[in-house]
């Protein structure tokens, strides 16, 4: 693809004190996605993939380095502006499905378009779609403690994508899913890139739900690899 | 914004059902307690504010304190009726005579007919009234002292002490006041007989309705501050005012009482939003993920709890209204009057806005990352 990535990152640096240890998950970490791709992060617990993916969603900010999405620069913004980026820019899907549970499946769909200020009859058609696209609209009606998990997780990707964001962000998306449900939920992450053109970023600690994206990247020691490290020789590793 | 998300907020009211009922109840019955004892005490002083008003306001000299020995101008008559809130205002010259062999006291008034119908509101009968209007040397005798002094209407009689002789036109009879062992005679014929021409003893004052007796009769004593002869001006409805004082110690015990009421509500109110907060710290964190600004988050949270000690507020007034009726007298000594039912709304207006304060600035606080993993 020759457009602009959608998501540009430029040496992204973010330190966390633990008592007297440091923790640096990110250490000048560079990364492009493509509009449209579907992404696959992965790296073992406490890698950083949580916190890069904060980075591009506008929920955290690096210590240092540059994180441009769309055209905007995230990494140079305050709360209040990040908040708006998120509500229109940004589609989350949780581990936890965080689903409101006093609100039907439509409900928490709609929720988001509420904060957006759209209109009635446009909330209508969206949630419709948004439900369509999950395969989940003869649910619609019912309160989340009444859905399976797989169920939640559809309604929560409907929910994230029913503002028509520039990107999903999915964190272990998953994680909490028997293999039937997961593989539903990846199959609805993979056709809205495939087919609908959305850009998705999602971690992930399952190699079989990994295979499903376009592209795999492992963090290591804070940096990205296009390769599982530990398929890499020690060469390669400590060149 | 809130209008958008009214249903949201409504489903968030009634999230833990058990609970939010139990705060409803809980605000109700404060309300209903403030209600309560509001209806009391407005109950209490009612009779004695009525009284009050209808009592009637003496001036006489300052610093005499026995009313005989006290001399106003009778000019003083117009310049108290022109005193805001005074309905009307006479003078009255008034003395005491010895009379009979048993040394008899009785108190004569001498009184202007017209002016004196104004101020007071005495019951007789109108032929009486009319043949006391036209003659000067006439009189109308209590029932008491005609009883005592064995006099008759008819009768022509002389009160030496006073160089009185009159003639008895007519007979006071019952009515509850002290008139009913009085003597009234014309105010110009006993200022002659006394050598009083143009003197009265007091200026007698009616207020208007809704004018406190005490507010009156510093008014009158001001506008007297610099007039030739100054004055003093009581109230019998003093009287019924020091008793209200009296009861004042108590009243402000049932104030208390009622605040106390209040405080441990807003308490128990707060205690059940934070909970309700706390428990879905995560969820907040979600809301703030996909936008809500603390601030919305921190409006949603109060007007969540705003709602509920609302609605705690109705039905606290609703039940005391039952209970105590909002017409006077519908029960024994309690009365719910409009200020009454304002305070006890506004107390649960109270409870809502500072019981979801503290709760609703923790849920604008949350750390979103932190509470998206779950960790507190």
């Amino acid at each position: 693809m020759s457009e602009r990535p959608i998501v540009e990152a430029r040496g992204l640096v973010k330190t966390y004190h633990k008592g007297e240890a440091e923790i640096r998950p990110l250490n000048g970490l560079d990364l492009d996605v493509e509009q449209g791709e579907f992404l696959a992060l992965m790296g073992p617990s406490g890698s950083g993939k949580s916190t890069l993916l904060h980075i591009i969603g506008g929920l955290d900010k690096p210590d240092a380095g540059i994180c441009r999405v769309g055209e905007v620069e995230v990494s140079a913004m305050g709360e209040k502006e990040l908040c708006d980026f998120r509500a229109a820019n940004v589609g989350f899907v949780f581990q936890v499905y965080n689903l409101v549970p006093v609100l039907t499946a439509r409900d928490n769909i709609e929720l988001p378009l509420r904060l957006l200020a759209v209109s009635k009859a446009r909330r209508r058609s969206q949630v419709t779609t948004a439900l369509g696209m999950v395969g989940i609209a003869d649910r619609a009606d019912h309160l989340p403690s009444e859905l399976s998990g797989g169920e939640e997780q559809r309604v929560a990707i409907a929910r994230a994508l029913v503002t028509d964001p520039q990107i999903i962000i999915a964190d272990e998306p998953t994680g909490d899913l028997d293999e039937e449900s997961s593989g539903q939920v990846v199959d609805i992450l993979a056709a809205l890139s495939a087919e609908h053109h959305k850009t998705v970023i999602m971690v992930t600690h399952d190699p079989e739900t990994a295979e499903r994206a376009n592209r795999i990247m492992y963090l290591h020691k804070g940096r990205l690899l296009d390769r599982n490290p530990r398929e890499l020789s020690v060469k390669e590793i400590f060149p | 914004m809130m209008g958008r998300l009214l249903p949201f907020l409504w489903c968030n009211v009634w999230r833990n059902r058990r609970r939010s009922v139990l705060t409803v109840l809980g605000v109700g019955v404060a309300v209903f307690v403030v209600a309560a004892l509001g209806a009391a005490v407005e109950g209490m002083t009612f009779p004695v504010r009525e009284v009050g008003s209808q009592e009637l306001l003496t001036v006489r000299e300052a610093a005499r304190a026995n009313v005989l020995a006290s001399r106003l101008p009778a000019s003083y008559e117009d310049r108290v009726a022109q005193v805001t809130g005074v309905k009307a205002a006479t003078g009255v010259l008034s003395d005491l005579a010895v009379v009979g062999t048993d040394m008899a006291h009785i108190f004569v008034r001498g009184v202007d007919p017209d002016r004196y119908r104004q101020v007071h509101d005495i019951v007789l009968d109108p032929v009486a009234w009319h043949a006391f209007e036209a003659d000067q040397n006439v009189a109308l005798v209590g029932f008491r002292l005609l009883k005592r002094l064995g006099w008759r209407v008819g009768d022509e009689i002389e009160i030496e002490e006073l160089r009185l002789r009159v003639r008895i036109v007519g007979e006071i009879p019952e009515q509850g006041v002290d008139l009913e062992s009085h003597m009234l005679v014309r105010r110009g014929y006993l200022q002659v007989a006394r050598a009083a021409e143009g003197q009265v003893s007091y200026v007698l004052a009616a207020p208007e309705q809704g004018y406190r007796a005490t507010d009156l009769a510093a008014a009158i004593d001001e506008l007297m501050e610099l007039a030739p002869v100054r004055t003093e001006t009581t109230s019998s409805g003093a009287f019924a005012e020091a008793v209200i004082d009296d009861f004042m110690g108590f009243i402000d015990y049932l104030r208390v009482m009622g605040a106390i009421t209040v405080l441990i509500t807003l308490l128990a109110a707060a205690n059940a939003i934070a909970m309700s907060v706390r428990e879905r710290t995560r969820e907040i964190g979600m809301l703030k993920a996909i936008g809500f600004k603390p601030g919305l988050v921190l409006s949603l949270v109060l007007a969540e709890s705003v709602t509920l000690s609302l609605m705690g507020g109705l039905l606290g007034v609703g039940a005391a209204a039952v209970v105590v009726g909002n017409e006077r007298g519908s029960m024994a000594g309690l009365m719910l009057s409009t200020s009454t039912v304002l305070t006890a709304v506004a107390a649960a207006l109270l409870v809502g806005i500072l019981g979801g304060l503290v709760p609703a600035r923790t849920a604008a606080k949350v750390r979103t990352i932190e509470a998206l993993r779950g960790i507190e």
